[in-house]
């Protein structure tokens, strides 16, 4: 966007300014409007996975917000030559479901012929105004909550390669596949400050953006965060996406790590996520109840990953 | 020293070249070549995985990940045996009761079939 000149208005509440999870737009008092879009190449080989992921993914950002998603589009970019169409009705009857589970209606699409596949959701969602979430609004002494797993980039490049086994791949897709929305609902019930959804940056891109400009810093305990078991195998095996080392090349002058963390540990922390879980910053005197709800709710991996400190300011320490 | 040329390969196709090479051959020194310096560091990491020592290198037709191993290489425990002199033996693994998935009757159907 740079260079280019972006109008705005007073109804914006997020907008290009800010670029969070989504744009939010006041319509009243009471209600604003939620839209993201997210759409993206194959993640598993099975077309209707791949369509249940997908859609999981697109809605995660209104979760993410602190809203609740209502309507959503296909985004369709299809070898119409190469591939038999019964894939694209697999792949959007895993978007359908998907969305039929968050309780989401499908009112429209669009497609277009592409040498590469393509599939992802433009979804529009709610939320009052005063209960919009984002990156930003970190209290100093907040715990930080993260509801899934670590290692989905360093699993789907093993997946790739062909070298993880059945039970992997189908454990990763039921992650990746897991709508936010319980966690978001449990969630809402808390004095949430702060709330992002970790994808594509990892885990220490997502909470570098949280602290640009914030007048404060992160200290997390690696120990205590969640990472897929096979993980740190496969980051040994030398499976890490490229995404991983851009992640790291930008944002490691903000982290500064321990000597007792595992260079492996390091590196998935950086691992890019596909559909990955909701990152909650809350009052500390909150964050143990908020995961125990989580836990009984069956989001069994959710944990306090670390805190909001003074300083230094705009850095994330990890032990 | 062996070379490999990965150059041009998307990950983790890289890694799996420098792999296959390294069981096949049982090779104690090997020189791998890449395109980008991402496809580099996960290289060393698998080479580093299997007991070798690295030194990185850049040069203006790519980046290099030189490995030596002091001992024979750490192998995995379902290694494909490696070649004898004279003959070469391929060994597929299929961990699973059926090919494929996604089609579970399909898969039971291709292993029944599967004649190895």
């Amino acid at each position: 966007m740079c260079g280019l000149e972006i109008p705005t208005n007073d109804r914006v509440i997020v907008g290009m300014d800010s670029l969070d999870d989504a744009g939010v737009y006041r319509i009243s008092d009471d209600l604003a409007v939620i839209q993201t879009v997210d759409f993206f190449t194959p993640i598993v080989d099975d077309p209707y996975a791949f369509g249940l992921i997908a859609a999981a993914n697109a809605l995660s950002d209104i979760y993410a917000m602190g809203g609740i998603p209502k309507t959503a589009m296909n985004l369709v970019c299809f070898p119409l030559k190469q591939m038999d169409i019964s894939i694209l009705r697999q792949i959007i009857q895993g978007g359908l479901d998907k969305m039929k589970e968050a309780d989401v209606v499908l009112i429209g699409g669009h497609s277009v012929e592409d040498r590469e596949l393509k599939y992802g959701l433009s979804v529009t969602g709610f939320v009052h105004p005063d209960r919009i979430l984002t990156k930003k609004n970190l209290s100093v002494g907040d715990c930080l909550v993260l509801t899934k797993p670590l290692g989905t980039g360093v699993i789907n490049t093993a997946i790739k390669g062909g070298t993880a086994s059945v039970e992997v791949i189908e454990r990763v897709t039921q992650l990746m596949a897991a709508l936010n929305r319980d966690a978001a609902e449990v969630m809402n019930k808390y004095r949430v400050h702060a709330c992002t959804d970790i994808t594509g940056f990892g885990l220490l891109g997502h909470l570098a953006e949280m602290i640009v400009g914030s007048g404060c810093g992160l200290e997390l305990d690696s120990e205590n965060i969640p990472i897929l078991p096979e993980a740190i195998d496969y980051a040994a095996l030398g499976m890490l996406p490229a995404g991983a080392f851009n992640n790291k090349e930008f944002r490691e002058p903000m982290v500064e790590f321990s000597s007792s963390v595992n260079p492996l540990m390091r590196d998935l922390l950086f691992d890019p996520q596909t559909s990955g879980g909701l990152l909650i910053c809350l009052d500390r005197n909150e964050a143990d109840k908020l995961v125990d709800e989580l836990h009984q709710k069956g989001i069994g991996e959710s944990a306090v990953i670390g805190e909001v400190i003074s300083a230094p300011l705009g850095k994330i320490l990890v032990n | 020293m062996k070379e490999i040329d990965a150059r041009g390969l998307a990950c983790p196709a890289p890694v799996l070249q420098s792999k296959s090479a390294i069981e096949a051959e049982q090779l104690n020194t090997v020189r791998v070549v890449v395109d980008n310096q991402a496809a580099q560091q996960n290289v060393k990491r698998f080479l580093e995985s299997r007991g070798f020592e690295i030194a990185l290198e850049k040069d203006t037709d790519g980046y290099y990940v030189i490995g030596r191993c002091d001992e024979t290489p750490l192998t995995e425990p379902e290694a494909a045996p490696a070649a004898e002199a004279g003959q070469t033996k391929i060994m597929v693994m299929i961990a699973t009761d059926r090919l494929g998935y996604g089609d579970d009757e399909l898969g039971l159907k291709l292993m029944t079939n599967f004649e190895p």
